[in-house]
């Protein structure tokens, strides 16, 4: 098998790999809860390094047979509580047939062989994945890195075609935006921008690093490209948020700190009364956490809600209500 | 070649996508919808019919404001609008206030009295008020809305849901008044031949969150705390709507906060 075909006998593997695992997941709710999945493909000849990446899944995925990419068809598919087989028959970009199985070892991790045949050979992937916990936004990281492929492949395209200088004004450009896509190396092939000089500043200050933060593909990207450890980035930039209260960032970028300053500023004050003007929105801002389907709502601000309808106040206080008009409040 | 293994990494990442509104933050309240810019992100049991309390008044106003609503109009105070239980103002019967500051009272302090009163004024009677208020929701599609009384009264069938409240909250904030008055955290309001009344909005938002600019709060022992909050920065507009909610304050604050971040986000 060439080294084209393999790749790109490798994407379709990884889309019918994905799918599966979608097709197998088991919990009932909506919300999505994130796995770390890790994937290596071997052939004859060929060991490609493992590939671990974050995903997060829906926990509702039904099981029904996956949309497979086109060319593709999955058939014989058995699933049981702990086990899920099938197999696979592509046409394009060359025909293959393939089989999966993967056992789920707990609710909570899972591991899986698939075999991809085809004239020129055959290849071997195997895949793990383990809940490591937090509920997530479905689609957002996957969103993110889809859009992050499709912008990197809409810009390898337009390279091509462009001058040294065009291109230097579009890495300046990608660089200014903080966007590292473009200087990373990919599957082996050089960067297509090499001065990553303006990048790694931006990404060493507040604005810049507070735009990526929260995305731990792009926090990796700029790991390699910049040659420096995200976390002892972010230590710097928060330590410095923390002294000077830069109560954005904190509450954006700074997990640590914003812990601290949730416990002296925010925990156990009413909204009405307590809180600093000043850390309203960000005690507002932590206070949602709270609200989330796993939120310790026991270290959240006070509740201000009123007492509850079967209960009788004192008769001063009754008049001062009416007085007041309570209801309706 | 690049193509094909960046495609295999997207894939690899990516999750089956949540296209319609999520519940993100399930112990907000029993039923909560929030939008931005009119596009709804986040709901909870946005379609169920729950007590809306005087989240109600919206509609009255809306209702008042499409019948040649005149701010001078003098309106004289009924003995059935000055017994109105629950929130008052304080009115007498025989007393006479312009429609204009019953309307503030009504909506800034969620006064029931001046609300009887522009429903009586308007309608004739409450019971024809109230039929229009329900013309209106019918027009407008709520499909989960009825209303028993003008002000919001816990009553057998008066309801409304999250969804209908956000729809009916839109209508209302294209007039100026209603958009001008639900913002007022002070205002102050004149018995005709009689001393002022200092008004305090009862809305905890205005002046507090960033950007708060209304609309409208709740409390019955049916409906529980409610909240319409509404919040404008930066030429962006977030809308959240809590029904019995724990915490409406902080929960409509919260709501609000993490809108703005994935407005921001999503630029």
């Amino acid at each position: 098998m060439t080294m084209d075909r393999f790749v790109r006998a490798a994407a379709i593997g990884a889309v019918v790999s994905v799918l599966s695992v979608l097709t197998a997941a088991q919990q009932p709710a909506a919300q999505g809860e994130t796995w770390e999945q890790t994937m290596q493909m071997s052939m004859p000849g060929m060991n490609m390094p493992a590939r671990t990446a974050t995903v997060c899944q829906v926990k509702s995925a039904e099981r029904t047979p996956p949309k497979m990419e086109d060319g593709c068809t999955m058939t014989d598919l058995q699933t049981s509580a702990s086990r899920v087989a099938f197999t696979v028959a592509c046409t394009k970009p060359q025909p293959m047939t393939g089989t999966g199985e993967f056992i789920y070892d707990t609710p909570n991790s899972y591991s899986g062989t698939m075999t991809l045949k085809s004239s020129d050979g055959s290849m071997v992937m195997k895949m793990a994945g383990k809940r490591i916990g937090a509920a997530c936004d479905p689609g957002a990281l996957g969103r993110q890195v889809e859009a992050q492929g499709r912008e990197v492949n809409a810009r390898l395209a337009e390279m091509q075609r462009l001058s040294g200088q065009e291109l230097a004004k579009a890495c300046a450009e990608q660089a200014t935006a903080g966007s590292p896509a473009l200087f990373t190396s990919t599957a082996g092939t050089p960067p297509v921008c090499t001065d990553s000089t303006v990048l790694c500043g931006n990404f060493r200050t507040q604005a810049g690093f507070a735009k990526v933060s929260g995305s731990d593909p792009t926090l990796k990207m700029f790991g390699q490209v910049c040659k420096v450890d995200p976390m002892v980035v972010r230590a710097d930039l928060c330590g410095t948020a923390l002294k000077n209260e830069s109560l954005d960032f904190i509450s954006s970028s700074c997990p640590d700190q914003s812990k601290a300053l949730v416990q002296r500023e925010c925990a156990g004050r009413k909204f009405t009364s307590d809180v600093s003007a000043k850390y309203q929105s960000f005690c507002a801002s932590y206070f949602a956490s709270t609200l989330e389907g796993g939120g310790d709502s026991a270290a959240g601000p006070k509740a201000t809600a009123p007492k509850p309808a079967d209960s009788k106040p004192a008769a001063v206080d009754e008049a001062k209500k009416k007085l007041r008009g309570i209801f309706g409040r | 070649m690049g193509l094909g293994v960046v495609l295999a990494l997207a894939a690899l990442a990516s999750g089956a996508a949540a296209q319609s509104p999520t519940d993100r933050y399930p112990k907000a309240a029993r039923s909560y919808l929030v939008a931005i810019d009119g596009q709804v992100i986040w709901e909870r049991a946005g379609d169920t019919p729950l007590a809306p309390a005087s989240l109600t008044k919206i509609m009255t106003a809306l209702v008042l404001l499409d019948h040649n609503f005149t701010a001078e109009a003098v309106v004289t105070i009924s003995p059935r609008a000055a017994a109105i239980e629950g929130a008052q103002i304080g009115l007498r019967a025989g007393q006479k206030m312009t429609a204009g500051d019953l309307f503030t009272a009504m909506l800034v302090r969620s006064a029931n009295d001046a609300c009887t009163a522009l429903a009586e004024h308007d309608g004739g009677t409450v019971q024809a008020f109230v039929a229009r208020m329900n013309e209106r929701a019918s027009a407008m599609r709520l499909s989960a809305t009825h209303f028993v009384n003008p002000c919001g009264l816990d009553a057998p069938g008066h309801l409304s849901s999250a969804r209908d409240l956000f729809q009916l909250t839109q209508v209302a904030l294209t007039h100026p008044l209603f958009v001008s008055t639900v913002s007022l955290e002070r205002a102050q309001v004149r018995v005709l031949g009689g001393p002022a009344i200092a008004l305090t909005s009862s809305n905890a938002l205005l002046g507090r969150l960033p950007g708060a600019r209304g609309v409208k709060t709740g409390y019955t022992s049916a409906a529980g705390t409610c909240v319409i909050a509404l919040a404008e920065r930066n030429s962006r507009r977030v809308i959240a709507v809590l029904l019995n909610a724990p915490d409406r304050w902080w929960a409509s604050a919260a709501l609000v906060e993490k809108a703005f971040e994935q407005a921001a986000a999503d630029r």
